[in-house]
């Protein structure tokens, strides 16, 4: 899980993406193809090197992979520092 | 020097600039041989000639002065006129919102000021020269355009300079974003 937004107060937004695919058995070239990215930007948004995503690409990837986008994005605190709530 | 492009003003704009950038290389040449044979076979006649219109002997480097700053003039023009060129080409290629326009920006400002101040230097010794009637005959009328236009070039360059570093970040973000 390629963690982003790294540079943000120490959060990383970890991007699940390769394991949502594995468990579709979908590749990355395929699912670019229905969402209508280019394969270079959801390698960028797979290898954790996304700055921001659009609602509208979050959401083509929902649809295409039936998940919720807490399923494609989690969070994960700064390391040794205790997680919030 | 790539003339072609899809935009017909930034081909027009390319072809204006190079044609200004080999003009100011032209004059500077030129102005360095003035200046070489004013130091050397010209000095004695220059002198006879301040000597009899009643200038001090220091008017003789008064004049080579006001040539070298002449050509510094025209070295801010061409410094400014290559900058122009890179960031016509950078637009060309699609991609003018990059810190090096910001920077680009930025210098031709400072080049502006710069010549804006040799140029104010060079009216005060044309104007010093003017003083000696019979040197009328050497043509020492200097115009220099020294109003307002200069400085306000300047600060819209330096404005400009601030938009592209604002576009620059928010093209990077933008790059970012999926």
């Amino acid at each position: 899980m390629p963690p982003i937004n790294d540079d943000i107060e120490g959060a990383r937004i970890m991007v699940k993406l390769d394991d949502l695919l594995y468990a579709r058995r979908m590749t990355l070239t395929e699912l670019a193809d229905r969402v209508g990215l280019t394969l270079a930007n959801l390698s960028i948004l797979k290898t954790g090197k996304a700055k921001a995503i659009r609602f509208s690409t979050l959401a083509a990837i929902c649809r295409e992979l039936e998940c919720q986008p807490g399923d494609l994005l989690g969070y994960q605190a700064e390391p040794g520092r205790a997680e919030d709530g | 020097m790539n003339f072609r492009s899809t935009d017909p003003l930034l081909t027009a704009a390319k072809v204006v600039v190079a044609l200004l950038i080999a003009l100011s290389v032209f004059v500077m040449a030129m102005l360095t041989i003035a200046l070489g044979a004013l130091l050397t076979v010209g000095r004695a006649d220059l002198l006879a000639e301040l000597a009899s219109a009643g200038a001090p002997p220091y008017a003789y480097w008064i004049v080579a002065l006001a040539i070298a700053m002449l050509i510094g003039l025209f070295w801010f023009a061409f410094r400014f006129l290559r900058d122009l060129w890179s960031i016509i080409a950078s637009v060309d290629a699609g991609d003018p919102f990059r810190p090096a326009n910001a920077d680009l920006l930025n210098r031709m400002g400072w080049t502006v000021l710069g010549a804006y101040i040799t140029a104010l230097l060079i009216a005060l010794q044309a104007a010093w020269l003017e003083q000696f009637d019979p040197l009328d005959s050497m043509d020492t009328d200097v115009t220099v355009d020294l109003g307002a236009g200069g400085l306000l070039l300047m600060l819209t360059l330096f404005i400009l300079a601030r938009v592209f570093r604002h576009g620059a970040a928010m093209r990077e973000d933008l790059e970012g974003t999926v």
